[in-house]
């Protein structure tokens, strides 16, 4: 017995429309509802659960990014698509040749020898991880890698960042159905280690990060990087190729993710989200990646002529999407099901993980049939592409579902928003220098976004596939904090992969200043290893964009993406938005998360061998900091734990920051730097206390010496985080090279590296700061010594 | 001849065991004080067409690491009994229907590997013995804290016979 309903549309109310769109969770506005209506009144019929669903899984935020693509009011004017007009636009400007596929297929891909490419992407996956730490987590992670594979690359690198409340928020406090930060964090790492590992995908690259504002709404990023044969790219089904889905069997999991996504956490989630939660199976998707690359590489051309993911919204967008400009027939009754009773519009939603959609030309069916076969993965003909331009659904002959293709993904009303945006108070406040600035010192190094991840890291097996050349912990005793990982992707050829984030959302109170900030730490982690010719990945978590506040912080951070991109030259290659990360409390108030932006930056050594570390190496060796150092402390780790508020968060001078950048990587190529290190959160003091105890060297430093502008206490110059700036170890015997290639940049000599295990800085008043290098090392270890 | 086993795989009392220990230091580590003693038991509940030496055979072959763990079957459901001691807390954490089991799938893949082919069914949870200065609220909110989500669990507390209630 066929179970599918007629929804009565056409005669409805707009208050009828809208319990419609709440009783059957389609997140769907009047106006959106109203759309569905005039279609459906045209055309003299009402809709199905099917067709209902399908036009609000392709509508819904997560998979149409309403907002992005909007049109917004702003104090600045209106803003035609934030898409448009920023993001897409760095990358029009800037029309790099080497930049393959952009914003077009699952995944960026970008060039990465004659013969070689390397994709990209980068997920969020944070309303499942909030409900279920470990399959949230893991499932994000293999939705990432089938996005990599979705375009015919094999992953080679598992990146994530992730962000939760205070380890040691009070259970009291915690608002009902929220689970307790460390479980949380434990639970995704859980996920991430185990679908990695699980699949030989080597994790590395990452952060982790707390803040009181992701207590009800934790966010995981999960990045994914892979490397392709540039022939093999092919996205081009034609009329009469077969629709193959392969992977695993369709089950109720992880049904309506998508819309759910896209609303808001309320008390009430726990109890009506559990059928969103999706399980993983990594094993199933070992197989599904090997059947993938054999029917890649079987024949010249892949045996496919377009594949893709079966993500968000299940076989409705997978199907859809490429169905767009062709049209589509499918048999609901042939999908393999994990069990039976599901109803139709069930298994056309479903987003039971680890399964993939392929286009293939009848003449190849066979052989790629076999291939699956082999693998002992599942692969199934569900139907055909056609040309009238319709994505007809049947369920046992009966069509269950019969939309235009061109109303489906063009009939969506763009919504219009307006945004305000006021920019903070950055005054300081008054106060005086510490007197144990080590102690400041060490309480910076000890808080949870400083301290070392190793606990975190060395769960995640980044050896697996022996490519990384660069690994997460570096130093004497492999474990300081690495700036970028560097992997060597060709067995016979030293040219490398580099990847670098950045991310801060203490910046989060000047938004466009974040997103400067996170794009020159994202490229400056990348260039501190070696890195160059570098892409951007854009990752916007954010708070509800109906609010005129919050949307209108979402713009300025948006404005701040596209001036970073093509200052540094940098162009984004794809990028991933989630919005509406807030929870709704019983009484109608909210907390929202900070509006958070993760940039990840994929560069290329050309020789893998000459890429540096940033432990200190050898004593002797001058020390360097390039770039300047400003009064800039809003957001910063001194204030926090000071108990201060306000300070300017810290702006980009890209023009110079990119001169630095640049001269920075030739004196790398050049051999001139023995080890590089960024500064960001903690500032310099910071910085020279990594460097020295991942070397096991001393280092003593004159802080007169240090470039900066407006600035006169030790504390400030020690602990401002302001951008741009590396400190560099150069070889004795190449300073004066190093220094005339540096000539009119602002950087300075400060010091040298020591053999004892001193670190000790020069105050500009005759004061000596000096601590043990291993005590500082204990201080940022403690934290999580789990 | 269709029946129903339960086989209990645990580490071996004089090895140490990583798994159990973690969950005693993640329940103090979420704010649950008074657990003395912690130990895991994965349960595969298994379904079909088997006699005992199927069973023995998987349990060799499939179920257990003979290096550090060890495995006891009985026929049936039940086998909180199994464990019920004085002083021993015993906690059933099963997935709630629906939700994928893909230990479950691994199990019935590897049985058909390794030649047994009448295994139909496979199900698998976890069950917790936790003894220390405990009570019933306070297991309670170990399962809801730290052993059982909620959204894709359920839970079973089984009292010690000797509590009074």
């Amino acid at each position: 017995m066929v179970r599918v309903a007629v929804i009565p549309v056409r005669y409805a109310s707009d208050r009828e429309l809208l319990e419609i769109s709440r009783r059957y969770m389609l997140s769907l506005s009047l106006e959106e509802m109203k759309a569905v209506q005039r279609y459906f009144r045209k055309i003299g019929r009402d809709p199905t659960d099917v067709e209902i669903n399908t036009i609000a899984q392709t509508w819904s935020e997560h998979c149409y990014h309403k907002t992005f693509k909007g049109i917004i009011e702003t104090q600045r004017g209106v803003v035609d698509g934030l898409l448009k007009t920023y993001i897409f636009k760095a990358t029009e400007e800037l029309n790099k040749p080497w930049c393959l596929v952009v914003f077009k297929d699952n995944a960026g891909i970008v060039a990465f020898d004659e013969e070689w490419a390397v994709a990209v992407k980068v997920e969020t996956h944070n309303h499942p991880t909030a409900l279920d730490p470990y399959g949230g987590a893991g499932t994000g992670t293999g939705g990432v890698f089938r996005d990599v594979m979705g375009v015919g690359a094999k992953p080679i690198l598992s990146t994530d960042v992730l962000f939760f409340g205070p380890l040691d928020y009070p259970y009291e406090k915690l608002p009902p159905g929220i689970m307790h930060p460390r479980r949380l964090m434990r639970g995704a790492v859980a996920g991430i280690r185990d679908y990695g590992n699980k699949m030989g995908i080597p994790t590395a690259c990452g952060a982790i990060g707390f803040d009181e504002g992701y207590v009800c709404n934790p966010l995981v990023y999960a990045g994914c990087v892979g490397i392709m044969p540039v022939r093999k790219y092919t996205r081009n089904p034609k009329p009469g190729d077969l629709i193959v889905l392969a992977g695993g069997r369709t089950g109720r999991d992880g049904l309506r993710g998508v819309t759910f996504a896209s609303a808001e956490l309320t008390p009430e989630s726990e109890k009506v989200s559990a059928v969103s939660v999706q399980i993983g199976n990594p094993i199933e998707e070992k197989k599904l990646l090997e059947a993938i690359l054999r029917a890649r590489d079987k024949r010249d051309k892949p045996l496919y002529s377009a594949i893709t993911d079966c993500g968000g919204g299940g076989l409705s967008s997978a199907v859809g999407e490429m169905a767009r400009g062709l049209g589509a027939d499918v048999e609901l009754t042939r999908v393999p099901l994990k069990y039976t009773g599901l109803e139709p519009w069930e298994i056309w939603l479903s987003e039971s993980q680890e399964r993939m959609v392929m286009a293939v030309p009848k003449e190849n069916l066979e052989e790629l049939l076999e291939i699956f076969r082999n693998e002992n993965c599942e692969a199934t003909v569900i139907g055909e592409f056609t040309s009238t331009n319709r994505l007809v659904v049947r369920y046992g002959g009966k069509i269950v579902c019969d939309l235009d293709l061109k109303f489906l993904f063009d009939g969506v009303p763009r919504v219009r928003r307006k945004a305000y945006w006021t920019p903070p108070c950055e005054e300081d406040p008054e106060f005086p220098q510490p007197g144990d600035l080590m102690d400041v010192l060490k309480r910076i190094l000890s808080s949870p976004n400083v301290a070392s991840k190793e606990w975190v890291l060395r769960q995640y097996d980044h050896e697996v596939q022996a490519r990384m050349f660069v690994k997460p912990l570096v130093g004497v005793h492999q474990d300081g904090p690495s700036d970028a990982c560097v992997l060597k992707p060709l067995k016979d050829s030293w040219r490398g992969v580099v990847v670098s984030c950045g991310v801060n959302p203490k910046y989060h109170i000047h938004p466009y200043k974040m997103a400067l900030s996170a794009i020159d730490e994202a490229i400056r982690n990348n260039v501190a290893v070696g890195g160059r010719r570098i892409a951007l990945l854009d990752n916007f978590s954010w708070g509800n964009p109906e609010r005129e506040e919050t949307l209108g912080a979402l713009v300025e951070a948006v404005r701040g993406c596209y001036d970073g991109a093509v200052g540094f030259d940098t162009p984004f290659i794809s990028g991933k938005d989630s919005l509406y990360n807030e929870y709704r409390l019983p009484d109608g108030g909210y907390i929202s998360i900070p509006g958070t932006l993760l940039i990840t930056a994929v560069g290329i050594i050309p020789d893998v061998r000459k890429a540096v570390t940033m432990d200190f190496k050898e004593p002797g060796n001058p020390v360097y900091v390039l770039g300047l150092t400003r009064n800039e402390f809003g957001g910063s780790h001194y204030y926090m734990v000071l108990g201060l508020k306000g300070g300017a968060v810290p702006g980009v001078d890209v023009k110079t920051a990119k001169a630095i950048m640049d001269r920075l990587v030739e004196a790398i190529d050049l051999g001139y730097v023995r080890s590089c290190h960024d500064c960001s959160e903690g500032g310099l003091a910071v910085s020279l206390a990594e460097s020295s105890f991942a070397g096991g060297l001393g280092v003593e430093v004159w802080l007169s010496k240090v470039p900066v502008e407006g600035l006169n206490r030790d504390d400030k110059i020690m602990f401002s985080e302001s951008n741009s700036r590396f400190i560099v170890e150069v070889s004795r015997d190449r300073l004066y090279e190093f220094e005339s290639l540096m000539k009119g940049l602002p950087y300075s000599r400060i010091g040298v590296v020591t053999p004892g295990n001193k670190l000790t800085i020069h105050g500009l008043k005759d004061r000596v700061y000096e601590e043990n290098i291993w005590e500082l090392k204990r201080a940022w270890k403690s934290t999580f010594d789990w | 001849m269709e029946n129903v086993w339960s086989v209990c795989v645990g580490y071996k009392e004089e090895q140490l065991d990583p798994v159990s220990r973690r969950v005693r230091w993640e329940i103090r580590d979420l704010g649950v004080k008074g657990v003395e003693w912690v130990k895991t038991v994965q349960v595969f509940q298994l379904k079909g067409r088997l006699d005992e030496s199927d069973i023995k055979f998987l349990c060799e072959e499939l179920l257990h690491d003979p290096i550090v763990q060890e495995y006891t079957y009985v026929r049936g459901e039940k086998v909180a009994p199994l464990f019920e001691k004085p002083g021993v807390w015993v906690v059933e954490v099963r997935y709630k229907p629906g939700v994928f089991d893909s230990l479950a799938g691994s199990v019935l893949e590897g049985a058909k590997v390794i030649g047994v082919q009448g295994l139909e069914e496979a199900e698998t949870y976890t069950i917790y013995l936790l003894s220390g200065d405990l009570n019933h609220k306070k297991v309670e909110l170990i399962c809801r804290r730290c052993l059982a989500n909620p959204i894709i669990h359920s839970y079973k507390i089984y009292t010690p016979p000797d509590t009074s209630t």
